[in-house]
């Protein structure tokens, strides 16, 4: 059942201090007064402030007599003019730490804040791996999605707005202090923001598994993850309040997380970030629409590991055409029952776009842990197949 | 972001992404934490080095440094000197306005002074006021600067003490005010001896004639009673001009050493039956040294000259006047307030009274000559001159001190004689006659003949001669015809000095009288070297000659 691993190559593997479990965001004033923050910034978004989660973090700042700031000036795929706005903020204000609550978009927008301020740089200066010099200031994270994992993540991905791509952020410097994951957080999530991010944590997963540089400690969180967003992400969406499922996804999209920061991704997040930066196209609908098209691509190069995915996910089948043909359709059926049905076509992408397209998500650095490396015509074809 | 078109590149990115490129470890902070802790302890110990370097600088400056808020005029800072200044200590000083230094008076104006100077228009203000600790108040001139600091605004000022250099400016221009006085004084001296030179002679031929004529007609009672009243006359010209001559300190005079206490005793005794009994003299008679080289008649001058002066302040009738007396030395701190005296011990008088005083406007122009307040016909304005003119000739000084309705103090300063005291006997009145052949020399033709007939009249053989070369051929002709020559000591060609000298070259035996006048720049001693054996003082009376002569004569 477990793949075999050589070890000839080391393997790292680093998360952050977490907790996990309902309520435990009540416990962030103890972390504010361990981390000595005095002037707290909360980056957070206007969904998030509706539901009513950056009130909570409010109601124990207040109670902890802490000032604050809150920064929500920001959209999905933050643009690095809004990192910097809240740069400026975050120094004219005087504050000293920051918690970031919400999805991807917020918490990667709090990590560029954090390390631009420390830094004295702009944002995009950070692009690439390893490419912070110093650490950002204390930074918190409450997830109120369960898919992205950028709680977890030594990852940041900003979109630069001039030359419409999305740039990664890849450093030790942008894992958060502390997480605190509680899924009660994500009960209040729309049932498309439910689909989007659970397939965005499954993704996760795949490519964290199949990635070249997965170790045996990233294989048990991947594996376990895909096994929870197959048997929870429906029952999520049909049984919003239930917490069961809640856990069961917000567990995956942990795990996921863990898998994904240590193994890194794949061409599918290599895709995407072309999308998103391009056509500030939804992260998780476009993993979810190119998953399908990339395993097909992947398959050959990593037929084992893929085939542990299929007895996981119960297929039974033995031979590997079958394996393959059985795991793309599983994974389609799941796209579609929880409403991802459209294709990139439908959300305006056009067949004149998938040379830049894949002009940019050959430079991504998701590409270089894919399992086989691709040319990029093998982008626009997966593209095209998509399209 | 680099290309991913080849193996090596691709490799490199991987092992960061995955936690093991050069620069995937996660760091530890510490050493970066100690560098930083190091770096503030170095910027500390620079910022302690820089002040402790700063303090020395501004304690090593003789200025008073102050540094104040310029809002509010609180001070910030003052340096050591500025504390020693004012007589403030640290703790106290910087609880202090910059105003609160200065005089209560003087604190309106320098606020203002210092408002002007925040605006940097004035930049230095001399001769201000300070006030210290004590009460006492210096002179500070201050320099003035803006300085800014942690957003707020302080002015720098520096104080100098210029206490010392003005009082000594001050003291200097008092010198020479005082020297310019004298310089005044001096060259109406001379003005006034000038004048007396030309009238001792035209008085000479006067009273020499009337005593020739006196003696021939003493028994006419038409001529003779007459002849009485112009010699009178004349001789009181002559004390006119003798006490012209004192005020040009030139005069001839007849100093010895005397104990002044007592001259001074007779003059007041004197004085007392002169002045109303109203008007009280205290006459203090301490014990002290009061020996000196002095002309006793003119000494007696001086009180008179006072006593009269006093009496006339006191227009009632009803006073005091003390005299006091005491030694001192002047050393050369005492020499700022007596420029013109020598350093040594002085014998000092102090004559006072409680008069109606001497306004502050005149007291400078009181030993003026001819500077008088009394209505006209009261006084010369000669008696205080006269007095300066005879303190000066005693090497002394006189200063006024008064104030008007309180009174007058005249403080006056002799030398002190080193010397023995000797007693002298009183002159005679007799007029001998005698014999004896005698070489008068004068190129003036009138006094030689006046002087030539006086000694004819006391029955002596005489030989006048009216040029100097003249009377020295007529001696190397016949050394032997002489007894006595008696020569004027101003003349063309061979003045009086130089004949004698050639004279007792040929036989210096031989008496030689010296007539002298107010000009004759001559001093006794020096005339005694050549062998002068007596001076005569012009103008000569008969009485004078007949002693002078029958004494020289009598002793050969």
């Amino acid at each position: 059942m477990y793949p075999i691993h050589n070890y000839s190559e080391p393997r790292k593997f680093l998360v952050p201090e977490f907790i996990i479990g309902n309520d435990c965001y009540e416990m962030v004033d103890i972390y504010v007064e361990t981390f000595l923050g005095r002037r707290v910034m909360i980056v957070t978004d206007p969904g998030v402030i509706e539901a009513g989660w950056a009130d909570e973090v409010i109601k124990r700042l207040k109670i902890a007599g802490v000032e604050y700031t809150i920064f929500s000036d920001l959209t999905p795929n933050p643009k690095d003019y809004e990192v910097m706005k809240g740069v400026e903020i975050f120094n004219s204000e005087g504050c000293d730490m920051i918690i970031a609550v919400g999805g991807g978009s917020p918490m990667d927008c709090a990590k560029g804040i954090g390390i631009s301020s420390t830094n004295m740089m702009h944002v995009l200066e950070f692009e690439g791996v390893d490419q912070v010099p110093q650490p950002a200031p204390p930074l918190i994270c409450i997830p109120t999605t369960a898919g992205t994992a950028a709680d977890i993540s030594q990852f940041a991905i900003i979109t630069d707005s001039d030359r419409k791509v999305k740039i990664a952020i890849v450093s030790k410097t942008v894992i958060p202090d502390i997480s605190l994951i509680s899924a009660k957080t994500t009960t209040t999530m729309s049932d498309e923001l439910t689909a989007a991010t659970g397939i965005d944590a499954l993704v996760h997963a795949f490519e964290a598994y199949v990635s070249n540089a997965s170790s045996p400690i990233t294989d048990l969180n991947a594996i376990r993850a895909i096994d929870l967003v197959f048997k929870n992400l429906l029952k999520a969406i049909e049984n919003p309040l239930d917490l069961t499922y809640r856990n069961n996804m917000m567990l995956a999209s942990t795990l996921a997380g863990m898998a994904f920061s240590n193994a890194s991704l794949g061409i599918v997040h290599a895709m995407a970030h072309s999308l998103g930066g391009f056509m500030d196209l939804p992260h998780g609908e476009c993993n979810a629409l190119l998953l399908e098209n990339a395993v097909e691509f992947n398959y050959e190069s990593s037929a084992e590991k893929y085939n542990i995915i299929g007895r996981t996910i119960g297929i039974r089948s033995e031979k590997n055409d079958e394996i393959k043909h059985e795991l793309i359709d599983r994974i389609r059926d799941l796209r579609k029952s929880v409403g991802i049905t459209q294709r990139l076509s439908d959300m305006g992408v056009k067949k004149d776009d998938i040379g830049k397209l894949a002009g940019f998500a050959i430079e991504d650095p998701c590409v270089v842990t894919n399992p086989v490396m691709p040319e990029i015509s093998d982008l626009e074809k997966i593209y095209e197949k998509t399209l | 972001m680099k290309k991913h078109s080849d193996t090596k590149s691709v490799d490199e990115l991987r092992n960061k992404i995955i936690g093991l490129g050069d620069k995937s470890a996660r760091k530890s902070y510490y050493p970066q934490l100690q560098a930083r802790i190091n770096e503030l302890e170095i910027a500390k110990k620079k910022a302690e080095e820089s002040e402790n370097r700063f303090k020395i600088l501004l304690n090593s400056t003789s200025d008073g440094i102050f540094i104040y808020y310029s809002e509010n005029g609180k001070l910030y800072l003052a340096n050591e000197t500025a504390c020693r200044m004012t007589g403030y200590c640290h703790g106290d000083i910087e609880n202090l306005s910059i105003s609160d230094i200065h005089p209560l008076t003087y604190r309106e104006k320098i606020l203002k002074d210092f408002e002007i100077m925040k605006n940097g228009e004035l930049r230095l203000l001399r001769n201000v006021p300070v006030k210290k600790h004590d009460g006492t108040i210096i002179y500070c001139e201050i320099n003035a600067s803006s300085l800014k600091m942690d957003d707020q605004d302080f002015i720098i000022l520096a104080y100098r003490d210029v206490t010392e250099i003005r009082e000594s400016e001050l003291r200097q221009r008092e010198i020479e005010k005082k020297l310019n006085e004298a310089q005044k004084l001096e060259s109406i001296g001379i003005m006034a001896g000038g004048v007396a030179h030309d009238f001792n002679n035209i008085l000479s031929v006067i009273m020499g004639l009337t005593e020739i004529l006196l003696q021939q007609n003493s028994r006419d009672e038409k001529i003779s009673p007459k002849l009485k009243k112009i010699f009178e006359a004349s001789t009181r010209a002559r004390d006119l001009i003798k006490q012209l001559m004192t005020i040009s300190y030139h005069g001839n005079d007849e100093k010895k050493p005397s104990h002044l206490i007592s001259v001074i005793n007779e003059s007041v005794a004197m004085m007392r039956a002169t002045t109303p009994s109203s008007i009280k003299i205290i006459n203090e008679n301490p014990l002290c040294h009061d020996l000196v080289m002095a002309d006793e008649t003119q000494i007696n001058q001086i009180l008179i000259n006072l006593f009269n002066n006093s009496v006339y302040a006191m227009p009632d009738r009803k006073g005091e006047i003390k005299i006091a007396y005491s030694n001192e030395y002047i050393d050369e701190s005492s020499l700022k307030y007596y420029p013109l005296l020598m350093k040594g011990q002085y014998f000092t008088i102090e004559f006072s009274d409680n008069g109606t005083g001497i306004k502050q406007e005149i007291i400078d122009r009181v030993f003026d000559p001819f500077y008088t307040t009394k209505p006209k016909g009261e006084g010369t304005g000669l008696g205080l001159s006269i007095i300066h003119g005879i303190i000066k000739k005693h090497d002394g000084n006189i200063s006024v001190e008064s104030e008007a309705g309180k009174g007058t103090k005249f403080i006056i300063h002799l030398p002190i004689y080193e010397g023995e005291y000797m007693e002298t006997k009183s002159d005679s009145t007799q007029i001998n006659k005698g014999q004896g052949r005698i070489m008068v020399v004068d190129d003036e033709e009138t006094l030689a003949e006046v002087n030539g007939e006086m000694l004819k009249l006391l029955d002596y053989d005489v030989t006048v001669i009216t040029s100097s070369t003249d009377a020295l051929n007529a001696f190397k002709e016949k050394p032997e015809n002489f007894d006595l020559i008696i020569t004027d000591m101003t003349m063309p060609e061979l003045n009086g000095l130089d004949l004698a000298r050639e004279i007792l070259g040929i036989r210096p035996e031989i008496p030689v009288i010296l007539c002298t006048g107010f000009s004759d720049q001559i001093t006794k001693e020096s005339a005694m070297t050549v062998g002068v054996r007596e001076f005569l003082n012009k103008p000569v009376t008969l009485k004078n000659l007949a002693a002078t002569v029958e004494h020289i004569l009598s002793s050969e």
